[in-house]
């Protein structure tokens, strides 16, 4: 006999309560990264169009990136004529959908397997919801994400379509689908991924692969001109849309039917799997030692994967900054729009320095959060216990913390001198010993502006662990202030004040001014503090 | 799996006279929230001491301040000595510590985390048994080879015993150090804590297990609301408390040795009636051990069949002190355990 009023026929709307949670649990991290991309967005169109007003300026621009193999891998082609709408697609269109992709992937995997490792699967679970509405909750909340996501690029297009003549509100709803789209399928990968692995972390791994091999195949076929193969990739889907071009909406259709397989390989993996189970197991046992002697050598024992995961990332960049010298440098003398621009974001005059100023200026923003998010690491060790465990055995008060600025200092410093030697190396091959040794100064003599940081992180960590979070203030200030300061007309004292904008040429015989030593001072005098601080008041552990 | 050896080395504590823990007027505040309110505690060197209270009372809390995880807003503390709020680092070399939640590293396998809690307490200038360690993994039945994350709760706790016996240390301090352990392990865990008393060396042991902390305890501390209830050797305590006395009579004489048991003890005092299967009455009341000998007195000349007198265990000193008025009720500090 059927029972109408069973809780499972009651459960209409079952995924709605996880999703709920899933989303509420995730809301900060979600924010985070989405607040800050939608930011970037909405000054992109207005900043070209305040740098390149008329089409005709932009015509060596146009040519020059077009022609660029290492802007064609990593933005596509850039359509032509070169609208306004067509140079945000490709460029800001680009690290829309990766970063939505893999803030996408990421959280699939939370919803699901996050939810398992964290116990919060179980508590849904005794409160009536089964494993088919856990799952269910993780699909739904995805779609919420990424439709929400998507929805937000759309609106902000479409908010700046009658302010600037060469959007069209065609173009602002496809790039906002397609990037809907596209991060709702690493979402759901991530989801399918958490299905099939036994933990988070491998999880993230097998997300991963898949991102780096949709990767590859965009790749391809922008380097190549495989048109068919973007169409294989999520990431390539913008350019298979090609939003302010073609605006290929029936697509959409196809995309959708992608995301849908993905979906149900999902659920025909989760819907009846038990409880922190899975099919594809970490390896769980092991009977190797491990003679740490120090914090320090524990600190970076736990940190290791982090340091190399992000020097490769770090090395990857300078590698694509070294390789687009050659043309980018070009380009720059002969388009005196951007040169003037270039120019105004870096304070050098001259052309190469500008550029490889600016390169050194992204990186160090990469390994700026790399150094914050290590010193952080010590709030979340005391948010977790862990603290509590290591000074239980005799530890001092200020070691952990100055382990991990330890590990931050030199950590940043070795990521630096890797990106900078790579990025060099790649550099000349492209122009001269001169401009490789400019690109490495460049990048190593950001150093300062990174220990300026971590001496910030340790600070706020030391005086209170919710303070800690404060830490990335001084990081997103100081790179809204040096890439896009001149562009938002900043006053001079504001943007003297980023971290980042105290690099001189140092190949050109420049000495470091006094920005350099402000940094260093703020560095020696926040790290002793913060230390200090740390090793007296209360460990609050969450 | 095996026992805990008992033939390690005796532990030579040096001849200290000083306690192990003195606390004296130990005031801890968290923001308006005052956690502990002038608490004395008192663990003699050698003794196996008892800290109880209920859910919020403040023990973790205390526990805390004497790792130098917390400073203090008054009084005065000395472990080993010496002052934790200056000399945590020393003294924590000299103490071996369980938390009530366990906090391991995730990505390491057990064995790993041995091995790093062995390492730091090295470093840091202690002294840690790798035979004792091998013999308490044996003991405790511990799987080193999993991840940590893949440990259940007792696992964890496991790990953080090893290591907190493992380790050469003159005072373990040891909050809720059983609540994820199955009946075996927890006898383990007894016999653990008997060899450690053996070799000298001193435990306060904070638990809601009172069965075990009767068996284990000399003494216990009780606190409510961050302030000293109840302190002593438990064997005094239970001497000074009151009786547990009950009498089965006819239901004639029940009427009458009632009321002289109420007119002897006071109109405050209650006398429990309880009809028996076979048509009697069954009396029973608490009564101080002054006027035992007069309740007896009265019952006996009621012709009883059947009359107990019951000293007071550690559950019934201990229920006085649990009951919570729901209005005055406190909420738990920042960062307390379920027991802060």
């Amino acid at each position: 006999m059927r029972h109408d009023s069973s809780p499972r026929t009651l459960s209409v709307a079952s995924g709605t309560g996880p999703a709920r949670v899933a989303l509420r649990t995730h809301r900060r991290r979600i924010l985070a990264w989405t607040v800050p991309l939608l930011g970037l967005l909405a000054v992109v169109a207005p900043s070209y169009v305040s740098t390149y007003p008329r089409l005709s300026q932009r015509q060596h621009l146009i040519s020059s990136l077009g022609d660029n193999a290492a802007t064609r891998l990593l933005y596509g082609p850039l359509p032509q004529p070169g609208t306004i709408g067509q140079l945000v697609a490709w460029e800001m269109g680009t690290y829309l959908i990766v970063a939505s992709s893999i803030m996408a992937l990421l959280l699939g995997v939370s919803f699901v397997r996050g939810a398992e490792d964290s116990g919060i699967a179980e508590l849904l679970q005794a409160c009536g919801h089964t494993g088919a509405d856990r799952l269910r909750g993780g699909l739904v909340a995805t779609a919420v994400l990424a439709g929400g996501f998507g929805v937000a690029v759309a609106a902000l297009g479409l908010a700046e379509t009658p302010f600037v003549d060469e959007l069209t509100w065609q173009g602002a709803v496809g790039l906002g689908a397609v990037t809907g789209v596209s991060s709702l399928c690493f979402g759901l990968v991530g989801i399918l991924a958490g299905e099939i692995a036994d933990s988070a972390g491998l999880a993230k791994l097998l997300g991963f692969l898949v991102l780096a091999v949709a990767f590859a195949l965009r790749a391809v076929a922008n380097v190549h001109g495989v048109v068919a193969l973007r169409w294989l990739s999520p990431l390539g889907w913008k350019e298979a849309e090609a939003p302010y071009t073609h605006d290929r909406w029936w697509g959409l259709l196809i995309f959708l039917a992608v995301c849908g397989v993905v979906a149900v390989g999902g659920r025909l993996i989760g819907e009846d799997r038990e409880y922190a189970t899975a099919p594809l197991h970490e390896r769980a046992t092991s009977d190797e030692r491990l003679r740490v002697r120090s914090t320090l050598a524990l600190t970076w024992h736990l940190e290791r994967r982090r340091w190399l995961s992000w020097t490769a990332i770090g090395a990857a960049l300078a590698a694509l900054f070294g390789g687009m010298s050659g043309s980018l440098v070009q380009l720059l003398q002969q388009d005196a729009s951007t040169a003037d621009l270039m120019s105004k974001l870096t304070g050098e005059h001259r052309l190469d320095a500008a550029f490889f100023s600016f390169a050194g200026v992204l990186l160090a923003l990469l390994v700026g959060c790399y150094a914050v998010l290590t010193v952080l690491g010590a709030g979340v060790d005391e948010a977790d216990g862990l603290l509590e465990g290591v000074l239980a055995c005799g530890v001092a008060r200020r070691r952990p913390l100055a382990a991990r600025a330890a590990v931050a200092v030199v950590g940043s410093l070795a990521m630096l001198v890797v990106a900078g030697a790579i990025g060099a190396g790649v550099t000349a091959t492209q122009l001269d010993g001169t401009a490789a040794a400019r690109d490495f100064a460049y990048v190593v003599g950001q150093w300062p502006a990174v220990l300026a940081l971590t001496g910030a992180g340790v600070l706020l960590v030391g005086l209170r662990r919710t303070f800690a979070v404060a830490a990335w203030l001084p990081v997103a200030g100081s790179a809204v202030l040096v890439l896009m300061g001149s562009v938002l007309h900043a006053p001079h004292w504001l943007q003297v004040g980023a971290v980042f904008a105290h690099v001189p040429d140092y190949v050109d015989g420049s000495r470091p001014g006094t920005g350099v030593f402000v940094l260093l001072l703020c560095f020696l005098v926040c790290l002793p503090v913060g230390v200090g601080c740390h090793s007296r008041r209360d460990l609050l552990p969450s | 799996m095996t026992n805990p050896s008992t033939q390690s080395p005796v532990r030579t504590t040096p001849a200290k006279t000083e306690d192990a823990v003195a606390v004296a007027g130990l005031v801890k505040n968290f923001g308006r929230f005052r956690a502990i309110d002038e608490l004395d505690l008192t663990v003699t060197r050698g003794s196996v001491h008892g800290f109880l209270g209920p859910n919020g009372a403040g023990k973790t809390t205390t526990i805390r301040v004497l790792l130098g995880l917390y400073g203090r807003d008054a009084g005065t503390v000395r472990v080993l000595g010496r002052d934790p709020a200056i000399d945590s680092a020393v003294i924590n070399r000299d103490v071996s510590y369980v938390a009530g939640e366990v906090a391991l590293w995730p990505t390491l396998t057990g064995r790993q985390a041995l091995d790093v809690l062995a390492g730091l307490r090295r470093s840091a200038g202690g002294h840690y048994d790798d035979r004792r360690e091998a013999e308490l993994i044996d003991a405790f039945a511990l799987d080193t080879g999993k991840r940590i994350r893949k440990y259940s709760k007792g696992n964890r706790q496991k790990v953080m015993l090893v290591a907190a016996f493992a380790a050469d240390t003159e005072l373990l301090i040891l909050d809720e150090p059983t609540s994820g352990l199955d009946p075996l392990m927890e006898r383990t865990f007894g016999e653990c804590v008997g060899q450690a008393s053996a070799q000298g060396r001193t435990v306060l042991l904070s638990s809601h297990i009172l069965g075990e902390v009767e068996q284990l305890c000399d003494a216990v501390t009780i606190i409510k609301d961050g302030r000293l209830v109840e302190t002593g050797e438990l064997s005094q305590m239970r001497h000074l408390a009151a009786s547990t006395i009950s009498a089965v009579l006819s239901e004639d004489t029940a009427d009458r040795a009632t009321t002289d048991l109420q007119g002897l003890l006071g109109t405050g005092a209650e006398v429990a009636r309880k009809t028996t299967s076979d048509g009697r009455i069954r009396l029973e009341a608490s009564v101080p051990r002054e006027s035992v000998d007069r309740v007896l007195q009265v019952l006996l000349t009621a012709h009883p069949t059947d009359v107990r007198c019951t000293p007071a265990s550690l559950e019934d000193l201990f229920l006085r002190h649990y009951k919570v008025d729901p209005a005055g009720g406190r909420s738990s500090s920042p960062g307390s355990g379920d027991g802060a």
